[in-house]
């Protein structure tokens, strides 16, 4: 399913937070938005999934859904989000619970998605017992088992400290591969960013304007090796040239929020 | 010269300098520890008895008159010869009764108007002056209105402490509905949740720790207002021996049905403590 | 220039101490704001205590039992207030004394009257002798409501369970239950009772000293005061007298129909006590008990109550009418007054 950002702009009381960004997102495609604190990167992602009324513009679906998708677009969220009174199980069955799935298909679907996640041994734990990276292993069982067309996910490493998120980063990384999911990817992690995106999509300081989109054209598997390292060098400096003078006016700009 | 390759010339240097120069040595002091209060349920025994043996000494010595206070042993006494009389059971089932009936109407009618206000802004803009405006009345004043009201019988001793009892679980609990956070709603809108399982799965379940700790306090106010409550022509009741021993001034009597209220809000703080582990224990 | 400061203190101290010696009497009067008390309202307001070397400073209480409590603890010296079951049980562990008469219910006069409630009435409740299986509202069991309702089970022989008895703890809850019918019938002092029925919320049934003539209140001291302060006391009593006289003088009328008429003295006594009670002349006019001359109270009366109490257990097995009644201040009698 691709999905379009077209001409959204969106107003805070009378604080301008997005102005006028537009971006296309093909189907298997991952798109990384970056830009300095406060830009509106979160509230894009909220307007794109829907939990926020954009001031205008609009986003666009096109294409059908993946087979028995329960929830095309479908959030992974900074802080986790879980029900700390549920279990594992119980956290990534509670969206499957709203439909009406034939005999088994509910099991089925949490066990998988907890297989993916490496996290079938911890199937009755609750979350409180569980590690940061754990926990998001969790939130990304719970967007799996519903088939997403659309993954969005809202920081989803930031919260978690270097190591964890290197080893998740894979994780993510061979769970795209295999579902062959949509995303789109709110960091503010350049390394991150060209570590997983196919295009970084730089949104400026409030409000926040399409800066630019930069391609990365290296296959995901070959980013990590030595003949990558000059080009990855490249497209780092680049994006942070790109965000450097943003970043340190909106640092200045965060007190008179 | 880089600036850091003059850092590590400085360190080499003090290191050089230091162990020439032979100053005096030190281990260095423990500072930290304390201020992490313990549990300790002997010391709390302990404390008890002592107080009691404290109590009983100064009774028995003169200092303490039967008029200021009567002696443990005079109230223990007491106590004995309440129970042992036919009217027990009466008394503390009256007593008992009210309590429940008052603090589970009270209780239902405030979790279901503190949920409402939780959920819906036209509840909450509509009801919270009134909950507010109803929170600080004193029954004891308004009793002679409840007699008129509602007579003599049970009904109006039960008002007295569902009254008592409805705003603050309103409150408590439209402040734990307020306390669930944000996000987990979000989160349940979503994945497309309804408004219904919204409400049933998260909203609930994530208010239960507040809600709970809210019936803490209602069940002390409910123990409070029984004496209240039991002012109206209550025959029998814990409420109803503790103003009468007050009456007739036999303060060994009173201390008695004092020490038995306080024992019944034990009893019942303890069986609230029993509901919490068992629904909260995921915390 | 601290021991100036010391010597200055002590100075200070020491002529205080002088002042307090030349200085009349303190003495803390205690009682609640009703007609029966006028007498000691008016040995205030004319000085009668003053007279006898005595500075009184009145404290109101609005129920009989705290009064009582509060002589027994030396919150109050002395005290002005009706006689329950736990002035006796406080009487008997030696802490207070009655030492004087004040209010005495007597045929023809006012001051505490039965109720009936509005439905009780119209379903049957027409006078006295129709209590019986009716609910009676009274403030406190051991009080003297309770045993105003007492006296009358004894007096027509009722079954001790005929009426049940509902305490409601004060006057403003007896007065919403049996203007409500949430009790049949009440006994209500006369400032109430008569308002509400001439207003036709109650139906008055009669009054308590029309059936049964007794001792309801009288002049308390704590036994520190009688013991330690013994001429205070005296003091007191004898300005009480004067003012008891007076009373007398103005108020103990009944004119031969037995209606209850007043002296010509009383005009003037008439405002004292409506400053005192906070009440008009109307309300005051209806509420006037019978004040014996002499102070004296009915010491056999007194031996009379203590016995019904202690027979329902209000009042404790070893309270004796010598441990409650000093009988040593005022002349007093074994018959009922007149």
């Amino acid at each position: 399913m691709d999905l379009s950002v077209a001409a959204i702009s969106h107003w805070y009381g009378g604080t301008n937070a997005l102005q006028n960004v537009s971006f296309d997102v093909k189907s298997g495609e991952v798109v990384c938005l970056i830009g300095p604190s406060g830009c509106g990167k979160s509230t894009l992602l909220g307007i794109i999934g829907g939990l926020i009324a954009p001031s205008s513009g609009e986003v666009r679906l096109r294409g059908a859904p993946p087979a028995g998708s329960l929830n095309p677009l479908t959030y992974v969220f900074q802080d986790f989000a879980l029900l700390p009174w549920r279990t594992v199980r119980g956290n990534v069955a509670l969206a499957l619970e709203e439909h009406k799935l034939p005999a088994g298909e509910l099991a089925s679907r949490v066990g998988r998605a907890l297989a993916m996640c490496g996290l079938s041994d911890f199937a009755e734990a609750l979350p409180g017992q569980l590690s940061g990276g754990m926990k998001q292993r969790v939130g990304i069982a719970r967007a799996i088992a519903v088939t997403p067309a659309v993954l969005l996910l809202d920081e989803p490493l930031s919260a978690l400290d270097a190591q964890t998120r290197d080893l998740l980063i894979e994780d993510l990384l061979e769970i795209f591969r295999r579902e062959s999911a949509t995303g789109i990817w709110v960091t503010h992690n350049l390394d991150e960013a060209l570590r997983v995106g196919d295009k970084v999509v730089v949104l400026s300081r409030r409000p926040g304007r399409l800066k630019k989109i930069v391609p990365v054209d290296i296959p995901r598997d070959q980013r990590v090796l030595p003949e990558s390292a000059a080009e990855m060098a490249r497209l780092h400096n680049e994006l942070w040239s790109l965000i450097k003078a943003e970043a340190v006016m909106a640092d200045r700009e965060v007190a008179d929020v | 010269m880089s600036s850091a390759l003059k850092l590590v010339q400085d360190a080499s240097q003090r290191n050089s300098t230091g162990s020439k120069d032979e100053g005096p040595e030190a281990v260095v002091r423990f500072r930290g520890g304390g201020f992490d209060p313990r549990p300790n349920a002997w010391i709390g025994w302990a404390a008890i008895i002592g107080l009691v043996a404290i109590w009983q000494l100064a009774a028995a010595s003169g200092y303490l008159s039967p008029l200021v206070l009567p002696s443990p042993v005079q109230v223990g006494s007491a106590l004995l010869k309440m129970a042992a009389a036919d009217d027990f059971t009466s008394q503390v089932s009256a007593s008992l009764s009210r309590v429940a009936s008052g603090w589970l109407i009270g209780t239902i009618m405030g979790l279901i108007v503190g949920c409402a206000m939780g959920v819906f802004s036209i509840a909450r803009a509509g009801a919270l002056p009134i909950v507010s405006g109803l929170y600080p009345i004193p029954m004891i004043a308004i009793l002679p209105l409840l007699i008129v009201w509602l007579g003599i019988g049970e009904s109006s001793k039960t008002a007295v402490i569902v009254l008592g009892v409805f705003s603050p679980t309103v409150i408590s609990t439209f402040s734990a509905v307020d306390n669930v956070p944000r996000g987990l709603i979000r989160m349940g809108q979503s994945f497309g949740l309804s408004w219904r399982s919204i409400v049933l799965k998260i909203i609930l379940p994530g208010s239960l720790p507040g809600v709970l700790a809210g019936f803490r306090i209602t069940a002390a106010i409910a123990l409070i207002l029984l004496v209240s409550a039991e002012m109206i022509g209550a025959e029998y009741g814990i409420g109803a021996l503790i103003l009468l021993a007050g009456n007739l001034m036999q303060t060994d009597r009173l201390v008695a049905g004092v020490l038995l209220l306080s024992a019944t809000g034990l009893v019942i703080s303890w069986l609230l403590g029993r509901l919490e582990k068992a629904l909260l224990k995921w915390r | 220039m601290r021991n100036r400061t010391i010597a200055g203190l002590v100075a200070c101290a020491i002529s205080t101490l002088a002042s307090i010696a030349h200085a009349a009497d303190p003495v803390k009067v205690c009682g609640l704001r009703f007609t029966s008390s006028a007498a000691n309202f008016i040995a205030v307001e004319k000085g009668y205590y003053a007279d006898e070397g005595l500075d009184i400073t009145l404290a109101y209480f609005d129920a009989a039992q705290p009064v009582a409590v509060a002589v027994s603890a030396g919150a109050c010296d002395i005290g002005v207030t009706g006689f329950t079951a736990g002035m006796y049980n406080l009487a008997g562990r030696g802490t207070l004394r009655i030492i004087a008469g004040e209010a005495w219910e007597e045929r023809g006069y006012k001051f505490i009257g039965f109720v009936a409630s509005n439905e009780a009435y119209d379903k049957g409740l027409r006078s006295i002798r129709d209590l019986p299986g009716k609910r009676f509202g009274v403030t406190q069991l051991g009080s003297t409501f309770h045993y105003n309702v007492g006296m009358l089970t004894d007096k027509y022989g009722w079954d001790n369970k005929a009426v049940s008895v509902v305490p409601l703890q004060s006057v403003a809850n007896m007065v919403g239950a049996v203007k409500s019918g949430a009790v049949d019938a009440a006994a209500l002092p006369s400032f109430v009772a008569n308002p509400l029925s001439a207003g036709g919320a109650v139906k008055l049934l009669g009054w308590v000293a029309a059936e049964t003539p007794w001792q309801v209140s009288g002049v308390i001291a704590s036994k520190d005061m009688i013991d330690k302060r013994r001429s205070v006391v005296e003091h007191f009593i004898k300005a009480y007298k004067r003012a008891t006289a007076e009373y007398d003088a103005a108020f103990n009328h009944l004119d031969a129909g037995g209606k209850h008429v007043f002296g010509k003295d009383a005009e003037a006594l008439f405002p004292i006590i409506e400053k005192y009670t906070n009440t008009s002349r109307a309300v005051v006019m209806d509420g006037l008990p019978y004040v014996n001359k002499q102070a004296s109270y009915n010491i056999a009366n007194v031996a009379a109550q203590l016995d019904w109490y202690k027979a329902r257990g209000f009042v404790d097995a070893g309270v004796t009418v010598d441990k409650v009644a000093d009988a040593s201040f005022v002349e007093v009698v074994k018959e009922n007054f007149k």
